[in-house]
């Protein structure tokens, strides 16, 4: 694409592009990187503060009226909503699953396959732990896994480590896609378009992780005897999530790639105890793990039915047509008047993304949850009292994120419709200049996530950043935020609220320290690998 | 599992202090995901001082998550 100069002016009308407004239009998410870095705030508190100065500077800098930040935040509810349907539906499906033991029963299945640690390493903490973050993400993953890793002889250190690089590459279309539809709510871009060089830069980095997840469970040793498996699996997982967003079913990206690494991964494991004699692992597979404390046995294939119905009815939902516009009949949808600033920047007249009440990813969710509920009271899975204590701990887990993404999408909605993104764009994309910014993209993706410990987060606050500054630059758009939400994906596992949450679960409270200083180190190789990648691919 | 269970970010603590912030919390985002729609049918109907006042009551809403945490 030519370098498009004209652009520029009308992106920006009549705003100076000084060095003091551009660090005024930049101070919010500065205030959220101070807040949540220095102070150890949490999300939706810094949200909320960084909320007050973009309103502030908008209104006093940027000449952005009180109807345009009225109107602003209407905007940013139906954003918000879009997104938070699914990540309470996610967790409803998670937590019944969890109260059913189903979620215990594979975890601690799968090592019991082999007795080559490295192998029960990339098991657990890349393919297991990735279709975890596949069903619900905010640091569940983590603390589910880890405690498993150490229980196999994994120091809590190496067990965090590995937990958390394992499903770095699984973030952006894990959660049911819960970044990437952050993605496209505030890009107001379609998912035909950013979804497949997405789903190119995560699914490499997903081999990356998992030869970094070898190496840190076995060492070079580990990681050559286990090099094929490791190319192997990385590659079906890439592979099927690419089909999968290629087809539309980005909401089950993560899910269906994981799904097929442990099929592949359980088949790989059986074809290598047949080959070579190895210490004989207890059955587990078949039918019968652990006895859980209610002393009702789980079988794998019934624990693993949650997820198999949700496979069945997202590809149902939305590959069949008339079952769709049934469901599609009732959508939720606002259209603003033309707004502008006191400096010329305008926002068109428009339509908010629509909210398919009963044909969202969330919907789809919902009825999953319902039918899986049914089929584990069936089975005799839950304990008296089941269905309170999941609401319950859907409530517990929802709320505070919830607020988050509410202040976060709130401040970022004010900063774009009063132009002072497009102001950070500009400066960034003179900064930097065509050449070097594809290298520099994913980077800004992991500071996002880096600051605010969520890829969906870092979307929020640089995705139309990331997108003006390609738009200046004649870049690929839909490309820049691919390695945007990879950065944010495979950043977000070094964000100090997740490392904390996984090193409470392994006995570490105190000393995120060890375990930062390594993550930052170990999880910088997959986000350079793909930015390497993006030198190649800018010219495609 | 007992490590994750206890410590798990969802897990109940059980204090009072904590219930009360939930309850908190669960109110200010009820409030947050209703009022921007009211916000919006007033903008839409040119009633400014309605706009006005659920403005103000998202801003009293931010302020508390600001104060409370």
């Amino acid at each position: 694409m030519p370098r498009n100069t004209g652009v520029a002016a009308s992106i920006i009308g009549r705003m100076q592009l000084t060095l003091l407004n551009w660090l005024l239009a930049l101070l919010p998410v500065l205030v959220i990187l101070v807040l949540m870095l220095v102070f150890n705030w949490g999300g939706s508190r810094a949200g909320a503060a960084s909320w007050f100065i973009a309103i502030l500077i908008a209104n006093q800098v940027f000449a952005a009226d009180a109807r345009l930040i009225a109107y602003s935040q209407a905007k940013a509810i139906i954003l918000s909503l879009n997104v938070l349907y699914v990540i309470w539906m996610a967790l409803l499906l998670y937590h019944i699953a969890d109260e059913a033991g189903a979620v215990k029963m594979i975890g601690e299945s799968l090592p019991r396959l082999t007795s080559d640690r490295t192998m029960q390493a990339l098991l657990l903490g890349w393919v297991f732990i990735s279709f975890l973050q596949g069903l619900g993400g905010l640091g569940v993953p983590v603390a589910v896994t880890a405690p498993l890793l150490v229980g196999l002889g994994f120091s809590p250190v190496q067990s965090v480590i590995i937990a958390s690089l394992g499903h770095a590459w699984a973030v952006n279309f894990g959660s049911m896609a819960t970044a990437f539809l952050t993605l496209l709510a505030v890009t107001n871009l379609p998912a035909e378009l950013l979804a497949p060089p997405a789903a190119v830069l995560l699914g490499s980095a997903a081999v990356i992780c998992g030869v970094v997840v070898a190496y840190l469970a076995g060492g070079w040793k580990g990681l050559w005897r286990n090099l094929p498996a490791t190319v192997l699996l990385g590659s079906v997982m890439g592979g099927v999530q690419y089909l999968l967003v290629v087809q539309g079913v980005w909401t089950l990206g993560t899910t269906g790639a994981a799904m097929a690494g442990l099929l592949v991964g359980i088949g790989w494991a059986h074809i290598q105890r047949a080959r070579s004699p190895q210490p004989a692992p207890p059955p587990a597979t078949k039918a019968i793990a652990n006895l859980p404390a209610d002393g009702q046995r789980r079988s794998l294939p019934l624990s693993f039915s949650a997820y198999a119905v949700l496979v069945v009815l997202a590809f149902a939902l939305n590959l069949i047509h008339p079952i769709k516009t049934v469901l599609d009949r009732v959508q939720l949808r606002l259209t603003f008047p033309e707004l502008q600033t006191g400096m010329g920047y305008v926002n068109s007249a428009e339509s908010s993304r629509q909210i398919s009440v009963f044909g969202h990813p969330g919907a789809i969710l919902l009825y999953a949850s319902l039918i899986a509920f049914a089929v584990y009271s069936l089975a005799g899975y839950y304990r008296p009292g089941a269905a309170k204590r999941i609401l319950e701990r859907v409530g517990r887990g929802a709320v505070t994120s919830s607020l988050g993404v509410v202040a976060m999408v709130g401040m970022a909605v004010v900063m774009s419709q009063s132009g002072m993104t497009s102001l950070v764009a500009e400066g960034v994309s003179r900064s930097f200049g065509e050449r070097m910014f594809p290298l520099v993209s994913p980077f800004i993706g992991v500071l996002g996530a880096f600051i605010t410990g969520s890829n969906s987060n870092s979307n929020v606050l640089f995705a139309v950043l990331q997108m003006r500054t390609a738009e200046l630059l004649g870049l690929s758009v839909p490309l820049i935020l691919a390695a945007q939400t990879a950065g944010g994906s495979l950043g977000s596992i070094i964000a100090p609220a997740k490392v904390i949450v996984g090193c409470s679960t392994v006995g570490l409270e105190g000393k995120e320290d060890q375990v930062i200083g390594k993550l930052l180190i170990y999880g910088m190789i997959p986000v350079v690998f793909v930015a390497i990648m993006m030198l190649f691919l800018r010219g495609t | 599992m007992k490590a994750v269970e206890q410590n798990h970010p969802t897990a109940n603590n059980g204090s009072q202090g904590n219930g009360r912030r939930a309850r908190f919390q669960r109110l200010v985002l009820a409030l947050l995901l209703i009022v921007p729609f009211g916000l919006y049918l007033a903008l839409d109907a040119g009633n400014d001082l309605l706009a006005i006042f659920f403005f103000s009551l998202i801003t009293i809403c931010m302020a508390l998550m600001v104060w409370k945490g």
